[in-house]
């Protein structure tokens, strides 16, 4: 089932839920297949990590892979999600079970596929006679694509299957977010104590709003308003946040981070590619511990202070290299 | 020794993070998977979404995100 979710007049993401019952049926399918390979059936099975080893602990446990449960052997395979560093946990020699076996690499779901090119670069290396590949979930932008697979999704999308529940969004634990409305210019103008910031109106931010349709401004309010976040959003393109302040008297109560998630939920509704922001040169570390990159403009120097311009993928595991195929 | 695949029906979740030790957030211990916790890579391991925006959260109370421009009238 896919459901597009509600995004209050924005563009949509969809949310692809596949019930335990359809995963079966997938799964059915596959072993169906194999066994129509007859003697050319794979008969070592690498599931990569959890989600791997999930999908085909589902498959092995149906009825019509009874004869397979018994001809196959695992050799699961990790991935370090840091250094992206494949390891065999279970094998101190893997090579002596693939040499020369027909493989099947299995996964619940590929994003960027980078982790499953490395463990079928890994698998290949030990001499195997062939390498097939399955993965339940694969996304249009994934640089690799098995042999095998049950549903493809968007790059925007998300698939959720074989859990116990399924996570809602998580924005904002108390108080209300929205767009600055017209009838704000009344309201008391909130404070962050960065001068240059604090200088601007609701009015001036209202009239922001009005000359520039790219324009959106948010703010989360709560008895009063604690917190804004103004950017530019092009779509398809990029957005840039252009200012996100919080009330001097509303810190350590989570708006900062909860304005700038939304400002993300939005760009990537809006399929956004990147996101942008002015940092200052004293806090240029912290955004690039935070995977964001310095772009090639010159830094600009204003009222005293340097600003360098920084972004980030908005969609931070799907990478920028063209597909491949993988040979059955 | 390799296991088979009979034995395989009969792993349970827990023995699956045992062998295959997934990555965890580096903040809350969160096992991390992108469609649900969400996997960020940051300087020093790799987060779930919650603790990288808890994270901005703080960083933002102190240091807003702005750069000084022309308003109306200026």
């Amino acid at each position: 089932m896919a459901f597009r979710e509600c995004t209050g007049g924005l563009k949509h993401l969809n949310t692809i839920f596949i019930s335990d019952e359809e995963v079966d049926a997938y799964l059915r399918d596959l072993c169906e297949r194999l066994e129509d390979l007859k003697e050319q059936i794979p008969t070592v099975w690498c599931p990569i990590g959890v989600s791997g080893g999930s999908i085909q602990k589902a498959a092995l446990g149906l009825q019509e892979a009874n004869d397979l449960k018994n001809q196959v052997i695992i050799v699961p395979v990790s991935c370090d999600r840091k250094t992206g560093e494949i390891s065999f946990p279970e094998e101190a020699n893997p090579s002596l079970a693939i040499k020369g076996k027909r493989v099947l690499l299995l996964d619940g779901s590929i994003h960027s596929g980078e982790t499953f090119r490395q463990a079928y670069l890994a698998i290949e290396k030990m001499k195997p006679l062939e390498i097939s590949s399955y993965s339940l979930v694969v996304r249009t932008g994934a640089s690799i694509l098995p042999n095998y697979f049950g549903v493809m999704i968007g790059d925007y999308d998300r698939a959720l299957f074989l859990k116990r529940i399924f996570p809602n969004n998580r924005l904002f634990t108390c108080g209300c977010v929205r767009k600055l409305a017209d009838a704000d210019k009344a309201r008391p103008k909130m404070l962050c104590e960065r001068e240059f910031i604090d200088k601007f109106s609701w009015s001036d931010l209202i009239y922001e709003i009005r000359v520039d349709p790219h324009r959106q401004t948010y703010v989360y309010e709560q008895g009063q308003m604690k917190g804004y976040v103004s950017f530019r959003i092009t779509a398809g393109e990029e957005i840039l946040i252009d200012t996100l302040a919080v009330d001097k008297d509303c810190q350590k109560q989570g708006v900062g981070g909860n304005l700038i998630r939304w400002a993300e939920t939005c760009a990537r509704n809006h399929h956004c590619e990147m996101i942008y922001l002015w940092a200052v040169d004293d806090r240029k570390e912290w955004y690039h511990e935070k995977g964001y990159e310095f772009c090639d403009e010159e830094p600009l120097l204003l009222d005293d202070i340097t600003f360098h311009f920084m972004r980030k993928k908005l969609l931070y595991n799907l990478p920028d290299d063209d597909v491949l195929t993988m040979g059955a | 020794m390799p296991i088979s695949g009979k034995d395989w029906v009969t792993m349970t979740d827990e023995d699956m993070v045992k062998l295959f030790k997934p990555t965890k957030c580096m903040t809350c211990g969160v096992t991390l998977h992108e469609s649900t916790t969400g996997c960020r890579v940051v300087e020093g391991g790799c987060q779930c979404s919650d603790c990288y925006f808890k994270d901005f959260s703080e960083e933002l109370d102190h240091h807003p995100i702005g750069i000084p421009r022309m308003h109306r009238g200026a």
